[in-house]
């Protein structure tokens, strides 16, 4: 169907826009509506406000300390069923508790608790030991975590990690210039070869593309969407033509994390050969360490 | 698909208490409600878990209203006070802001209609649009529009209440 009948989005429909509730297609018909609508985009800001302002008056009606009461087993119970390898349930005093498993009693402190603020139940150890999926569990509850104010664990006063309100989901890519296309995955995918990076495990919302100034292969700018609905953009190119993009991003306020570059491919042949570099950051408006802990998900493949 | 319940725990337990406490308005008690559901869970092993302890969690609390609702009509109510009392003689005025605060916006969120509020916190508690309309009844195409409604109302509620705190302050200071 043409959209050209298209009138005004509905605020119903921004609504959904900006909590990621849309296909892509309906994202990307709107996405393409706001940059042409100047009555939209002032809705749409609106609407991201007013989601943000909900976000931070929820938040105050929390309770100071969550999970402060999850105590670790003082041992492991004597037979252990099989429902009690991913959990037990003890009864202690009349209460009952849901325990994580017992561990050899080394607690691990995560980068993401002390990062993203995360309450202290998930600094309890961990039984099974095993790094990749504790950081994949981190990172799955971080997402999560990161768009909501959390109350801080281990204070009497409650300190609200203000959320950051700045484009929390609803705002429109970073780098809005013409020579920026939509692209399908697959027609990126064709673009890049078949190699093209992305944070594993997260939906790619939107694809767009910029042409080489050299002929080269195009930087690609992947947005993908965390489970809280909030927005995180790959950047990928040869590294001279990242540069500007670089430099747009860091003008708007948005972080940036520590760069993936892969090995340099050789092109051309003999005095002719040019060195590339492929160089990957993860963009988007959240603290740079969730960037970092996102970044380490790519898969530059 | 094996039941984890123990990355249900760490995935959602956080958002049940808040969910719950937005009900139940008691800290200590969210988290006896919570344990509850998450005690449940293990025993029913839900296929869909994350809607599920959502789904049960707003049972237990409504069982939980009409429970305190008949111990009322025998317990003469004393009047409430925040239950986690500050450590630190600083952080008592912080806390009676913050708990000033927090009761603009419970009675903000009980001017909103029970499905309209249901929405909200369902939606605060991270469930999809398809999940709040499986939880609701609702219509799937009826979720943005209910959820921008109450999100507009909450707040209108809220800043009312601010204003009619300013003018207060004012006419005590003239
Ligand atoms: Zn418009």
């Amino acid at each position: 169907m043409p959209n050209i009948a298209r009138t005004h989005v509905p605020e119903a429909e921004l609504h959904a826009y900006c909590d990621g509730e849309l296909s892509p297609s309906q994202r990307v018909e709107i996405a393409e509506h706001l940059l042409g609508c100047l009555i939209c985009r002032a809705q749409h800001a609106e609407v991201a406000e007013l989601r943000a302002r909900v976000t931070t008056l929820l938040a105050i009606a929390s309770p100071r300390q969550i999970g402060r009461r999850v105590v670790p087993p003082a041992r492991r119970p004597r037979r252990a069923s099989r429902m009690m390898i991913a959990a037990a349930v003890a009864i202690i005093g009349g209460g009952a508790w849901l325990l994580v498993p017992p561990s050899d009693g080394e607690r691990r402190p995560t980068q993401l608790a002390t990062s993203l603020g995360l309450v202290d139940f998930f600094r309890l150890g961990h039984g099974d030991a095993d790094l990749a999926a504790l950081r994949d569990r981190q990172l799955a509850m971080a997402m999560r975590t990161i768009a909501a104010p959390q109350v801080q664990a281990g204070r009497a006063a409650p300190q609200f990690l203000r959320p950051l309100l700045i484009g929390t989901g609803t705002e429109v890519d970073p780098v809005v210039t013409s020579e920026w296309t939509f692209a399908t995955m697959d027609d990126a995918l064709k673009a890049a070869n078949g190699r093209l990076a992305r944070v594993a495990d997260i939906p790619v919302r939107l694809v767009r593309i910029h042409p080489s100034a050299a002929g080269g292969r195009p930087t690609f700018l992947i947005r993908q969407e965390l489970a809280d609905g909030r927005f995180v953009w790959v950047v990928e190119g040869l590294e001279g033509d990242v540069a500007p993009v670089e430099q747009l991003l860091q003008a708007s306020g948005i972080a940036m994390s520590a760069a993936t570059r892969t090995r340099p491919d050789y092109v051309g042949t003999g005095a002719q050969t040019t060195i590339t570099v492929r160089m990957v950051r993860v963009v988007g408006y959240l603290p740079v360490d969730s960037l970092n802990v996102l970044a380490q998900k790519l898969v530059v493949r | 698909m094996a039941f984890d319940l123990e990355g249900l725990y760490r995935t959602t337990y956080d958002s049940v208490v808040r969910f719950l406490y937005r009900k139940v308005w008691d800290a200590d008690r969210a988290e006896d409600l919570a344990q509850e559901v998450f005690m449940r869970a293990l025993a029913h092993q839900p296929e869909k878990p994350r809607s599920w302890v959502f789904a049960v969690a707003a049972n237990i609390a409504r069982d939980e209203a009409r429970a305190a609702f008949r111990r009322r009509k025998h317990l003469v109510l004393i009047s409430h006070e925040p239950s986690a009392a500050p450590a630190a003689n600083d952080d008592v005025e912080e806390a009676m802001d913050h708990a000033e605060q927090e009761a603009e916006v419970k009675r903000a969120l009980a001017m909103l209609t029970p499905r309209d509020r249901e929405v909200l916190l369902l939606w605060d508690a991270g469930l999809s649009y398809p999940e709040i309309a499986e939880q609701t009844q609702l219509a799937l195409g009826a979720v943005g529009t209910t959820l921008a409604r109450a999100r507009q109302r909450v707040v209108e509620a809220h800043d009312s209440m601010e204003g009619q705190r300013a003018e207060h302050r004012a006419n005590a200071r003239s």
